[in-house]
């Protein structure tokens, strides 16, 4: 069929009546494009012989055809025009097809959403499962009474069927499809399960760039994100996961919603950084660094999930954005990660691209020079002298894990710093004291004495983030996926 | 043929009898002046041969009506 063929129908006048007579046996219509038809009058079960034809009652949508005994036969437009061209009438079937391929498989969708298997669903409607299972393949040429007993037997309303967020896969698969692409269970959970009615599509289709489309039919291919950035990583080629896109979504949601002063630069010294971001009791904590950032206009993202990636800082109009991830629970990882990204914003490192840590930021090892320089850059604002702490804790030590946890304490006791902090770096560098496992427990141990980072995050990022007065769609994703009421916890 | 109702005096919203014109998905026409502007398949909601745009609020109408034009179809077209 040729394009010009298959939208004459949308083309102006189609299925406008314009005149309508008997023709001898025929009916005669002329629509508004100019078509003149002639169709036997016996095509449409008209056998008396005597009988007229003039344009219906409905703004030329129809032809009212009289017979001698007064009755009338109203016909429409499409019951016309499909008698008489049969790319229409082929059009139309393609239509139903179509419809019945959408009703069948959000049908199923329903179905698998309430648990239901086909025999249980079948019965309740007094059909059999393989009649079931036909309809929800789209093959059977189903009653719309049907539908309406299936959608009632399920609890549901035919508006589970139209709208935004009519799947044709069910929640279930979609979560397992997002795994699949590399979507963490827990993000996915909260995204499917949050947004209001009418905005499941269009906050998925936000947060990971999938078409709405293809949402709708199960497949989720996350596009390149069209941003410049560097992926920093130990493994050379490292994925790019649709977390990534959920993290620039974010921060852009924050960035063109949030209350933060606008950023006008920053000291790259840490010395002065720290007098300015310390608490009243003179320490650097996730608390406080969180506040002078986002005080100085740099907004720090606490994003959902584990997985994906460890922290990002993006450049979004030139102002710098931080994206926090949980892939280590507890407050000082946060607190370090903090600092390290802070470190990759002050000594410019995203001048001309965002930067994602896809590898958690450790204070040692790396061979990347942007790495390791970020990284003195927040032991020298968190922990400073720690080469001098980490000497007093391996002398203290003396060589055995037993003592490493005391040591730690102590040492941070004396200086005024977090002992899970310096437990943490401690547990990194001072590789020669016990096994890692050991050294590692000591400082999970002391780290959990400062709590978790998410709620703090949360709390503090809840005070610049004035979601009522932000677009519907940034409103839902920001609710979704950072503000998700950890801080709530805390309090 | 049935006019279901008319939007702010100017949609038109028929559903009618189609039993001979090919099509068993339920679908209402909309119109304008007596010149159809879209058809709506009424279990999805998709539109198809949209000449122009339809107002949000009246997809919302059609929506909040979405069981009574289903069961008029029925009635129209299914009942024999």
């Amino acid at each position: 069929m040729s394009d010009q063929v298959s939208l004459r129908w949308e083309q102006a006048g189609y299925s406008d009546v314009a005149a309508a007579a008997r023709q001898g046996s025929d009916v005669g219509v002329e629509f508004a494009n100019g078509d003149v038809v002639r169709i036997p009058a016996a095509t449409f079960g008209v056998t008396d012989p005597d009988f007229d034809v003039e344009p219906g009652p409905d703004e030329g949508l129809n032809v009212r055809v009289t017979m001698s005994d007064g009755r009338t036969i109203d016909l429409s437009w499409t019951q016309i025009r499909s008698a008489h061209d049969p790319f229409f009438a082929q059009e139309l079937r393609r239509r139903d097809a179509e419809q019945s391929k959408k009703v069948g498989l959000r049908l199923k969708a329903l179905r698998e959403d309430r648990n239901l298997n086909q025999r249980s669903l079948a019965e309740a409607v007094s059909m059999s499962a393989p009649q079931l299972s036909k309809i929800e393949s789209g093959t059977s040429d189903l009653r719309v009474s049907t539908v309406q007993s299936l959608v009632r037997a399920m609890g549901a309303q035919m508006s589970d069927l139209a709208g935004p967020d009519a799947l044709e896969v069910s929640r279930k698969n979609l979560r397992k499809r997002a795994e699949q692409a590399g979507v963490s269970a827990d993000v996915m959970d909260r995204l499917v399960s949050f947004p209001p009615r009418g905005f499941l599509v269009r906050t998925l289709s936000q947060a990971f760039g999938w078409p709405q489309e293809a949402i709708v039919e199960g497949i989720l291919e996350t596009p390149q994100l069209n941003v410049a950035m560097r992926l920093k990583a130990h493994h050379p080629d490292p994925l790019q996961s649709p977390l990534i896109h959920l993290a620039y979504e974010a921060a852009r949601a924050v960035r063109s919603g949030s209350s933060a002063p606008l950023y006008n630069g920053s000291s790259s010294d840490p010395a002065e950084i720290r007098s300015q971001a310390k608490d009243a009791t003179g320490r650097v904590t996730l608390e406080s660094l969180l506040d002078w950032m986002w005080g100085r206009g740099i907004p720090v993202v606490p994003l959902l999930g584990k997985s994906g990636f460890s922290a990002a800082v993006w450049s979004i109009d030139s102002v710098p954005i931080v994206v926090l991830k949980e892939a280590r629970p507890l407050a000082v990882y946060w607190l370090f990660d903090l600092a390290h990204e802070l470190g990759h914003i002050v000594l410019r490192h995203i001048s001309d691209s965002s930067l994602v840590d896809i590898d958690a930021p450790r204070p040692d090892s790396s061979t990347d020079t942007d790495e390791n320089a970020a990284s003195a850059f927040a032991l020298d604002l968190l922990l400073p002298g720690h080469r001098q702490m980490l000497a007093d804790v391996r002398t203290q030590s003396r060589g055995s894990h037993l003592r490493f946890k005391f040591a730690v304490e102590d040492v941070a006791a004396k200086a005024g710093v977090s002992g899970g902090l310096l437990g943490m770096i401690a547990a990194y560098e001072l590789v020669d004291i016990g096994e890692d496992k050991d050294r590692w427990g000591s400082a999970s141990n002391l780290a959990k004495v400062d709590g978790h980072g998410r709620p703090v995050a949360e709390a503090v990022a809840g005070r610049y983030l004035p979601v009522e007065t932000m677009s519907e769609i940034d409103a839902t994703l920001i609710r979704a996926a950072i503000l998700t009421g950890q801080a709530a916890i805390r309090e | 043929m049935t006019r279901v109702f008319l939007f702010h005096d100017v949609y038109a919203v028929y559903v009618w009898d189609e039993r001979d014109g090919r099509h068993h998905r339920p679908h209402a026409h909309i119109c304008v002046r007596g010149t159809r502007i879209a058809t709506v398949f009424l279990e999805t909601l998709d539109l198809y041969d949209e000449s122009e745009r339809i107002p949000k609020e009246l997809m919302e109408e059609i929506g909040a009506r979405q069981e009574d034009l289903v069961s008029l179809w029925i009635e129209v077209n299914e009942n024999e």
